[in-house]
């Protein structure tokens, strides 16, 4: 005997693993051959094949920004970390005395958290800017997405790790880049309620 | 650094329309009002012969949609799907000149070739 509902799990694992904008109506659709006498084995495969369809897309959309965050991460290595970052620290370091002055603890050491914060979200958010400028996916809502989560990783990572603030003096490459694929990825799947270039918005039949 | 990912952007919007993006394009041109996922797969399972995987459709329809070659818009929600609206898909006007420039394309290639002379069927 034919059932008369879907494999449940399936359809849970197609609403969670797809495209969040396909999926609705890609499930409306399997539910409505579903019941016009399509198989569960039948459901399951198109489930499946539409999870591995979905997951290959994203595979293939991160792989740019992922190369895109390797390059950059290896500039800033090269240039920035090699030479600005330490002279950075430097002068930080001389003016301390004043600002642990000016801010007693601990709010010196909450200043001082988000200065060095500030500072190393500085090379990812021009990084962050130039890649969305180069894709054509620049919005302001998006690119404040994607600083806002670099500087809050920064901060995380310093509070995370021991030792935080002598940690923090030093630049670490794998951080950094581990830091801008994130940041790229949220920012680039930002929903931002905008219609994307070169992407028509939809709008209800007239 | 720049140039490299405008070339690789570039790749990503080829000129001609692939084999599936174009099966994809004539299904829903021939479907005109109705196209949406069922029909189109049906469209292209009774013309081709081979079962089309749902998710591979809506992906390419997705594509296709994001190089401004198809515009959508939801219907209204019914019972029979679980109060699931279906989407329908239409060819916009640089679409169909996608797919005119690619048969002329093809036909070109199609045009004298020797080995294939008398198969046609």
């Amino acid at each position: 005997m034919k059932r008369s509902k879907p494999p449940a799990v399936a359809t849970w694992l197609l609403e969670h693993l797809t495209s969040r904008r396909t999926n609705d109506a890609l499930a409306g659709d399997l539910l409505e051959e579903f019941t016009h006498g399509r198989s569960a084995s039948w459901y399951w495969r198109q489930v499946l094949l539409a999870i591995r369809t979905s997951f290959l897309k994203e595979l293939r959309s991160a792989s740019f920004g992922l190369g895109f965050a390797l390059l950059w991460s290896v500039g800033c290595a090269l240039f920035w970390g090699r030479f600005f970052f330490p002279r950075q620290i430097q002068f930080i370091l001389q003016e301390a005395p004043a600002w642990y002055f000016l801010f007693p603890w601990p709010w010196s050491t909450v200043v001082e958290i988000g200065f060095l914060s500030a500072l190393t979200t500085v090379p990812i958010a021009v990084g962050l800017s130039f890649y969305l400028l180069v894709l054509r996916r620049f919005t302001i809502s998006r690119y404040f997405l994607g600083v806002s989560l670099a500087f809050v990783l920064q901060v995380a990572r310093m509070l995370a790790l021991p030792g935080v603030l002598k940690h923090s003096r030093s630049f670490s490459p794998a951080i950094f880049f581990a830091i801008m694929a994130l940041t790229i990825w949220v920012a680039k799947r930002g929903n931002t309620g905008e219609a994307r270039p070169g992407m028509a918005p939809i709008s209800l039949p007239p | 650094v720049a140039y490299f990912f405008i070339i690789v952007e570039e790749m990503s919007q080829r000129t001609y329309l692939g084999e599936f993006e174009l099966m994809v394009m004539l299904a829903l041109i021939r479907l005109e009002d109705d196209a949406y996922g069922v029909p189109i797969s049906r469209e292209i399972e009774q013309q081709t012969g081979r079962e089309v995987a749902m998710g591979s459709v809506y992906a390419t329809l997705e594509r296709l949609e994001e190089k401004r070659l198809v515009s959508s818009y939801l219907g209204e929600p019914t019972a029979e799907r679980g109060g699931r609206a279906r989407r329908y898909f239409r060819a916009t006007k640089e679409g169909l000149r996608k797919v005119r420039e690619t048969r002329k394309a093809l036909d070109k290639l199609w045009q004298g070739l020797p080995a294939l002379k008398g198969q046609e069927t």
